[in-house]
């Protein structure tokens, strides 16, 4: 079902998400690396937070 | 004023958009996806792409001759998320140092411009932020709205 917003040139559509989609080689590097990132930049807040 | 943009089909959680690049010679359809990445502290991964079987690919240089069109475009979709995720925090990283360079360039020309309404930080490899510095390389930047 599509839902043309106030926002003009934008269509919200309430099944956009069943389209199968996969991230590519390089985007799924892409993905690790900032998964990695988010991950050290949490471990560093945590040991901040113990001394 | 509100920059020239593609129409765009989104989501209605605005996490997924997808638009097409025309040009006389090719139609690219491009893809917009904010991935979460970190629950904990609403972090979500801002992924661009062209869509190709499916697949969506970072690396792809288009050469569409529209790039102003398709950065208002994304800038939109940012904006879209935004508007109905106000408090999460998007990420992102080029592909490629050389693509980084190209997203540290942009943001220093819309820094003072979108500094009302976001706070931008980059982050270095360590994972440690700071307030986004225009000369500086970073290995990661981060945008979220400001309270």
């Amino acid at each position: 079902m599509k839902n043309t917003d106030k926002n003009s040139g934008v269509t919200f559509v309430s099944d956009l998400k069943s389209r199968k989609i996969q991230l590519g080689i390089e985007a799924q590097e892409k993905h690790d690396a900032i998964v990695a990132l988010v991950e050290r930049s949490k471990k560093l807040i945590k040991t901040k937070e113990l001394v | 004023m509100e920059k020239p943009t593609y129409h765009i089909e989104s989501s209605i959680d605005a996490e997924w958009h997808f638009f097409k690049s025309v040009s006389s010679t090719k139609i690219i359809e491009k893809a917009v996806v904010f991935n979460k990445v970190d629950e904990e502290n609403g972090i979500y991964e801002l992924i661009f792409g062209d869509l190709e079987d499916g697949f969506v690919n970072v690396k792809n240089v288009s050469d569409n001759q529209d790039m102003s069109l398709v950065l208002g475009t994304v800038i939109k979709t940012i904006n879209l998320f935004f508007e109905r995720n106000s408090e999460k925090t998007v990420i992102f990283m080029g592909s490629s140092t050389a693509r980084n360079r190209i997203y540290r360039a942009i943001i220093s020309k819309f820094i003072s411009e979108i500094n009302n309404s976001f706070e931008v930080f980059g982050t270095n490899f360590d994972g440690i932020d700071e307030s986004f510095v225009k000369e500086k390389d970073y290995f990661a930047f981060k945008i979220r709205l400001k309270k």
